[in-house]
């Protein structure tokens, strides 16, 4: 374990060094996707303003909820690029060669294509939640922060878990890129609204089928002191940790599958 | 000339076809990228339900056409995004673009094919049918008048085209800086909002919406959604589709004189 963690270190030092060299694509991927964030904020603050908050949600409450979904993106974007972008490493043969190194394929494969792009959203992410902060302050107990960090921690781990449940489809497809490309933009387009916004089986949907819901809005019920109204009854806002793991649990079976029936790309 | 521009038009064409089968192999994409559009078109069609019956939304425009509105948001989005400044960008800093440009067809309008191509696959294997799961649970409307019907494809197609312009000018700045792929990920955050595919602009303040009309963008997605659902009307149908035609002309010859100075930059890092 503490082998793995030196090694995605060192490869995001690389990462970092490589990107820096491409200094245009350095800054244009930092601001873009900062500016991407910020602009897809800016839609829903338009939205959100005009309508005086959507479905009892307040628009600081949605951009704070937006913000942390912000965060755990840049991190999958950044450090868990190489899984992203799976399909690609898998299709030019680049898993025979993690396959004979003495680490974990995860690793290998998050380290290899690091993105520091992935810096916009986390930058976009912390804006969002101060500025959600400052329009709705949350109540201040000393858990917040914990919570927080731990909502940060189990948010990522259901993006990554949903990545590479798609990423190990490359196993047995020749193509199947866009399908990562279609999550992440569903992820964000939902999460730019409050979860109880959507009909019972939309909700149903991101609470147990891709469980957008406890990236931020099952748990922001929690640092906003919210009394749950919603579908599922009180446990459910305490459930953020259970679901990461669970989600990334059933990501790595998928993932550990793929592996075992990867057959190898020969000489590509 | 005539026969020049036949020959063209055939060879671009056969690009887009053969790109447009290349495309409808992936079937996991497509399945899942029906599956993704459906999602988000059934999330925003029922956000905008529950806005409306919260008695919230303040306009002219009826939930029916903001749930038509929001599906055809949901296609738009899915079917516009290509993987085109990914692979040319690794072509030029490869090298291999040397092939492409040496062929005896124009750069652009060969990236053109490809663009096109595998947009058609993804509007015909992606964007039908999300459009008719949609309609079939959901309160989708027809073309608001035979004028907006008749138009909307035009307009569609001339949408497509300025896509295909911003990234072929993206994928221009290659020659100069090498590797342009964060920014074409940058532009795919943007494009659900500046092209109005996601918000309608009628319901942004009237300084951001005159800000956002006085770029292509919105000639993307608004133009024919609003076109389509009746928000454009009348003569003003005219009017959008000229201008969408303006940004056309504009934008490819911006992108064929912008190229031609690429290509001598090119010569220099050819060795």
């Amino acid at each position: 374990m503490k082998r793995s963690i030196a090694l995605q270190l060192a490869y995001i030092k690389i990462g970092f060094k490589s990107a820096i060299q491409y200094r245009v694509n350095f800054i244009g991927g930092v601001i873009g996707l900062l500016l991407h964030s910020l602009l897809a904020a800016v839609g829903g603050i338009v939205l959100i303003d005009r309508f005086g908050g959507v479905v009892g949600w307040e628009l600081g409450q949605i951009m704070f909820m937006f913000g942390l979904t912000r965060i755990q993106s840049g991190f999958i974007y950044s450090v868990f690029r190489g899984v992203v972008r799976w399909e690609g490493q898998v299709r030019e043969g680049w898993v025979d060669r993690y396959l004979v190194r003495p680490r974990g394929i995860l690793a290998q494969a998050s380290g290899a294509d690091f993105d520091i792009a992935g810096l916009g959203p986390i930058i976009a992410g912390v804006g969002l939640i101060i500025y959600g902060v400052v329009l709705s302050p949350p109540d201040l107990t000393w858990w917040l922060v914990p919570w927080l960090l731990i909502v940060m921690v189990s948010g990522t781990m259901i993006q990554l878990a949903i990545v590479m449940v798609i990423g190990s489809s490359a196993f047995y497809n020749v193509r199947m890129g866009s399908a990562t490309n279609a999550a992440e933009r569903s992820q964000w387009q939902m999460n730019l609204f409050p979860a109880s916004a959507y009909s019972t089986v939309v909700q149903t949907l991101v609470t147990i089928g891709l469980p957008w819901a406890f990236m931020a809005f099952y748990p922001a019920h929690l640092v906003y002191g919210v009394a749950s109204d919603e579908l599922f009854g009180e446990p459910v806002l305490y459930l953020a940790p259970v679901a990461g793991l669970a989600a990334f649990l059933i990501g790595a079976w998928s993932w550990r599958r793929g592996i075992r029936s990867y057959q190898g790309m020969g000489g590509v | 000339m005539i026969t020049t521009t036949n020959r063209l038009t055939r060879a671009t064409w056969a690009i887009s076809r053969l790109h447009a089968r290349r495309t409808l192999t992936a079937r996991v994409d497509m399945i899942s990228n029906v599956l993704f559009g459906l999602l988000i078109a059934y999330a925003l069609a029922f956000l905008w339900q529950a806005l409306y019956s919260s008695n919230v939304v303040n306009s002219e425009v009826t939930v029916e056409q903001m749930i038509t509105y929001a599906v055809l948001g949901s296609v738009a989005t899915t079917v516009l995004q290509t993987n085109t400044v990914f692979w040319a960008d690794w072509r030029i800093r490869s090298g291999d673009v040397i092939f492409d440009v040496l062929r005896p067809i124009n750069w652009q309008l060969t990236l053109f094919g490809d663009y096109f191509g595998t947009v058609l696959a993804q509007f015909v294997a992606v964007g039908i049918p999300i459009v008719l799961l949609s309609a079939l649970f959901l309160d989708f409307l027809a073309p608001a008048s035979v004028l907006a019907g008749l138009l909307f494809i035009p307009s569609l197609f001339l949408g497509v085209v300025i896509s295909f312009s911003i990234v072929f000018l993206i994928l221009l700045l290659a020659f100069r800086f090498t590797q342009v792929g964060g920014i074409e990920s940058a532009m795919r955050g943007f494009r659900p909002i500046l092209t109005g595919a996601l918000v309608p602009l009628w319901f942004f303040p009237d300084w951001l919406e005159t800000s956002f009309c006085a770029l292509p963008f919105p000639d993307i997605a608004f133009t024919p959604l609003a076109i389509y659902v009746g928000e454009i009307e009348g003569s003003d149908i005219w009017f959008a589709v000229l201008r969408q035609l303006g940004w056309v002309v504009a934008l490819s010859a911006l992108g064929a004189w912008l190229a031609h100075r690429g290509m001598r930059k090119l010569s220099v890092q050819g060795g």
